[in-house]
C-alpha cells in the first residue's frame, strides 16, 4: 500500500508540474494579451512529437533533442502569434475560435504525419533510486526537477528583471506601461512564444516518460485551465501549486475510488474550493 | 521644442482636433485650457502616439516624431503624466518610480532621481513601501508626476494634474508645476480650471471643440472677456 500511494504522489506530482507549466503559460498569455490560448495543449504535443523525431528518427541525445524541440514548438508559436493570434489581442471570444481552430489543424496535422498509433521513445535514463524500500524512477525525477527549476526561474525573472516587472506593470495598467516606454507589442508577442516554449518542453519531457498520441494535448490544457483558474488566475506560483494539486488529488483519487472517473476528481476539487474561495486561491497575488 | 502643425485627428467619424497648431518651446511653460471633450487629452495622447493624426506633423527637439511609436517617442524625451493618474496599483510606489526609469539606459542607476522626487514629495518618501491603489488621489497624483520625473522628461506633458482633488492639494500640485519650470522644464499643462494653468503658464491656448479659439500671454488672457465669463467664474 505504501509504495502504491508513493507510486500515486510521484506521478500526480509529475503530471501535476506538467499541468502547471501549461497553466502557467495560459496565465501568462491572459495576462498579457487578454485571451486563453487552448492551443497550448497542441504545442505541447508538437514537443512531444519533436523530441521523440529527434531521439528516435535522427538519432540527437535526448538533451539536444529536447532543446531543439523547444526551440521548433516556439518557432511554431511565433508563427501562429503573427499569423493568427496578433489579431486576437484582448479578444476573448476570438482567440477561443482561433486557438481552437488551431488545435484542429495541428492535430490533423499530427494524424496525417505520424498516425494515430502511439509512440514510445525508447528509454532515456532507465533505472531506479530506492529511497526507504520504495521505487522511484530515476527520469521521473528528473522531469519533475526540470519543471520545477524553470518554472521558479520564471517566477525568479518575473518578479526580479526590469522586463518582468514591465509584464506586471503591463497586466496591471497596459496604456501606462506603454508610457513608460515598454514595447508592449514585442512583451505580447514574446509572452505569447514563451508560453508555447513552456508547452514544448512540457512536452518533450513527457515524451521521454509515457507514450505520445496527436490527441493527449486536450487533457492537458484542460486541467491547466484547471488549474489556473484553481490558483486564481494571473499567479504564477500558483499555477504550479493549483497543477499539482490537481495532479496529486486525481492520483490519490484514483487509488480509492473507481479510476475510470480519475478526471472528475479534480473537476469536484476545483469547484469545491471555487465555492468558498471564488476568486481562487491565491487570487490577487503575483 | 514640441511643434503640432497643423494636426486633425479623428475618433470614427468624430473630428476631434482640426488643423491643431500648438508649439512649446524650450523651457517654457505653456496651458491647454479647455472644457470637457475640448480636445485637451486627444492633443497629448497624439503626442504620445497614443491616438495616430489623420493629417499634420509633430515635431520634437527638431525631429518629425509624427510616425515613430510610443515607445520611441519616450526614448526622445517626451514623457506624460496621464489623466487619471494611471499608478500601477499593485505596485510600490518605489516600483511604480522604477517603472517610470524604465526607458533610460542607465535605469539601473535610478537611486538618484528616486531622491530627488523623494525630496520633492515627502509623502511620497513616508510611503515608499506603499501600494499605490491604498494611496489618496492626491498622493497618486503626486506619484504620477513622480513617475514621469523619474524618466528624466525634456518635455513633460501633465493632463489635467489638478482635477477632482482637494483645493489644497491643487495648490500644491499647482506649487510643483511651477517649480519644475523655474528649474528649466519645458512643460505642456492640459488644464480644465483656468486660474491655476494661467497661474502655472506664461502662454497659453485656449481649446474649444478641437480648435484654439483663442491663444496668448496669460497675463492678457486673463483680462478677455471669454476666460473671465468661460473659466474663472466671475
Amino acid at each position: 500500500m505504501g509504495q502504491l500511494i508513493v507510486g500515486q504522489l510521484l506521478n500526480g506530482a509529475i503530471v501535476g508540474t506538467l499541468y502547471g507549466i501549461i497553466a502557467l503559460g495560459v496565465t501568462l498569455t491572459f495576462g498579457i494579451t487578454g485571451i486563453v490560448n487552448f492551443a497550448l495543449g497542441a504545442f505541447m504535443m508538437l514537443g512531444c512529437y519533436m523530441a521523440w523525431y529527434l531521439t528516435d528518427g535522427v538519432g540527437m541525445p535526448y538533451p539536444v533533442a529536447v532543446v531543439g524541440a523547444v526551440a521548433i514548438t516556439s518557432l511554431a508559436g511565433l508563427v501562429a502569434d503573427q499569423t493568427l493570434f496578433r489579431f486576437t489581442r484582448n479578444n476573448l471570444v476570438n482567440g477561443l475560435l482561433v486557438s481552437i481552430g488551431l488545435i484542429a489543424v495541428m492535430e490533423g496535422a499530427a494524424l496525417l504525419i505520424w498516425t494515430s498509433t502511439p509512440k514510445n521513445m525508447e528509454y532515456v535514463w532507465p533505472g531506479v533510486f530506492m529511497v526507504a524500500g520504495l521505487v522511484v524512477p530515476k527520469m521521473k525525477l528528473l522531469v519533475v526537477a526540470l519543471l520545477l527549476a524553470v518554472i521558479l526561474a520564471t517566477y525568479a525573472a518575473l518578479t526580479r528583471t526590469w522586463i518582468g516587472r514591465a509584464a506586471y506593470a503591463y497586466a496591471q495598467n497596459p496604456e501606462a506601461a506603454e508610457l513608460m516606454g515598454v514595447r508592449t507589442k514585442l512583451l505580447q508577442s514574446g509572452v505569447v512564444v514563451y508560453s508555447t516554449g513552456l508547452a514544448g518542453l512540457g512536452g518533450a519531457l513527457y515524451a521521454s516518460l509515457y507514450s505520445i498520441d496527436p490527441t493527449l494535448g486536450a487533457v492537458y490544457i484542460l486541467k491547466a485551465v484547471e488549474a489556473a483558474i484553481l490558483a486564481g488566475i494571473g499567479s504564477v506560483m500558483g499555477s504550479l501549486f493549483g497543477g499539482v494539486l490537481l495532479g496529486v488529488t486525481e492520483g490519490v483519487g484514483s487509488i480509492y475510488l473507481p479510476i475510470a472517473f480519475r478526471d472528475a476528481y479534480g473537476l469536484v476539487f476545483l469547484v469545491a474550493i471555487l465555492l468558498f474561495k471564488p476568486a481562487g486561491l491565491f487570487a490577487g497575488r503575483k | 521644442m514640441l511643434e503640432f502643425e497643423r494636426v486633425n485627428v479623428h475618433y470614427g467619424k468624430n473630428h476631434v482636433l482640426k488643423d491643431l497648431s500648438v508649439r512649446v518651446g524650450e523651457g517654457e511653460v505653456v496651458s491647454l485650457i479647455g472644457s470637457n471633450a475640448a480636445g485637451k487629452t486627444t492633443t497629448l495622447r497624439t503626442a504620445l502616439g497614443l491616438k495616430s493624426s489623420t493629417s499634420g506633423s509633430l515635431r520634437f527637439a527638431g525631429e518629425d516624431i509624427t510616425r515613430l511609436a510610443t515607445h520611441q517617442r519616450v526614448n526622445r524625451g517626451l514623457v506624460l503624466v496621464p489623466e487619471g493618474r494611471q499608478a500601477f496599483v499593485k505596485f510600490t510606489v518605489i516600483e511604480n518610480l522604477l517603472m517610470g526609469a524604465y526607458h533610460r539606459a542607465d535605469r539601473d542607476q535610478a537611486q538618484k532621481e528616486i531622491d530627488i522626487v523623494f525630496d520633492m514629495f515627502p509623502r511620497l518618501r513616508e510611503r515608499r513601501a506603499q501600494k499605490a491603489g491604498s494611496m489618496s488621489g492626491g498622493e497618486q497624483q503626486m506619484l504620477a508626476i513622480a513617475r514621469g520625473l523619474m524618466a528624466k522628461p525634456k518635455c513633460l506633458l501633465l493632463d489635467e494634474p489638478t482635477l477632482g482633488l482637494a483645493p489644497i492639494i491643487v495648490e500644491e500640485i499647482a506649487h510643483t508645476v511651477r517649480r519644475l519650470a523655474a528649474a528649466g522644464m519645458t512643460i505642456l499643462l492640459a488644464e480644465q480650471n483656468a486660474a491655476v494653468a494661467l497661474a502655472c503658464a506664461a502662454r497659453a491656448y485656449v481649446l474649444e471643440s478641437g480648435n484654439i479659439s483663442l491663444q496668448g500671454e496669460s497675463d492678457e488672457l486673463r483680462k478677455t472677456d471669454a476666460i473671465k465669463s468661460l473659466y474663472l467664474g466671475n
